[in-house]
């Protein structure tokens, strides 16, 4: 049991949740091309009719959201481990204070891993992952054309 | 003995130290609660009793789109304000606040009065079905009401 592993958790839920900062983040804006009712349609459905978007590697806001969709791949396989390390720590013996604190790092890292296995995971990185592609490269019939 | 004291080590080692007052979890929960009610408040129930209770949107096809400053007269339009900046900032922000909530606790929970510790705990969750209650269409609706 080591502070080690709970600055290790504690980076690992930071990481996750300025991924989901960063995914609403996007919502609000329209990298997508406006705002729809639907969060569904927003990230797994195509652009409105004769919408296209110009990508371009220099917008400022795609690098947020590619550095968030680095964090969101990332993330399960980091908090499966920590989870387990987590687990097998606090079988242990420990000082209490850091055993708090590990407690609440796997407990946090068990509920990412679930999310993992529910859509909001596969949205996260699904709608992070083309937004990015969206914001490098365009989307759209027009895209190559614009402006 | 050494006159002066170390960093971190207390300057009158006889008298203990006060009771910490979690003045920032504090202020995270009343920030928390704040940002809730105001959203509740200030945009989901106007919307429901100018709206969804006469069974249509902010948008009908005889007099086209309303935005809240169309549809609120006055003070009432005032008091959205706030609402209004929390429907569109609000849940990425709340999505931070969750962050520190859960860094706070992780760290400190022990040593936290009951009352705090428990408030935490709902101010959280509330915020979490804030967040989620955004991104359903209902929420979304009013996300648009508020960008018209």
């Amino acid at each position: 049991m080591t502070d080690r592993l709970w600055r290790a958790q504690l980076t690992l839920v930071w990481a996750f949740g300025l991924a989901v900062f960063a995914f609403l983040y996007a919502l609000l804006g329209g990298v997508h091309g406006g705002n729809s009712n639907s969060v569904y349609d927003m990230v797994y459905g195509p652009l409105p009719e004769g919408t296209s978007v110009r990508g371009s590697i220099t917008q400022p806001f795609g690098v947020l959201t590619l550095l968030a969709m680095v964090a969101a791949w990332l993330v399960p396989l980091l908090a499966a481990l920590l989870a387990w390390r987590g687990r097998r720590a606090l079988k242990g013996e420990g000082e209490q204070s850091l055993r708090d604190r590990i407690q609440a790092g796997t407990i946090a890292a068990y509920v990412i891993v679930a999310l993992y296995l529910t859509p909001v995971g596969w949205t996260l990185v699904y709608g992070l992952t083309r937004w990015t592609a969206m914001n490098i490269w365009g989307e759209g019939p027009d895209a190559a054309n614009l402006g | 003995m050494d006159l002066v004291p170390k960093i971190g080590e207390s300057y009158a080692p006889s008298v203990s130290a006060p009771a910490p007052r979690f003045l920032a979890a504090r202020l995270l929960v009343a920030a928390q609660l704040a940002s809730v009610a105001l959203y509740v408040a200030g945009a989901a129930i106007p919307y429901l009793f100018l709206f969804t209770f006469q069974g249509t949107t902010h948008c009908s096809a005889d007099i086209g789109c309303q935005a809240p400053g169309d549809a609120l007269p006055g003070v009432l339009g005032w008091f959205a304000v706030p609402a209004i900046l929390i429907a569109m900032v609000g849940p990425p922000l709340a999505t931070l606040s969750l962050l520190m909530s859960f860094t706070s606790l992780a760290r400190r929970r022990r040593q936290m009065p009951d009352g705090l510790r428990r408030w935490m705990y709902l101010a959280g969750g509330l915020t979490v079905a804030f967040i989620a209650f955004t991104l359903t269409p209902p929420g979304r609706l009013l996300l648009n009401w508020i960008l018209d």
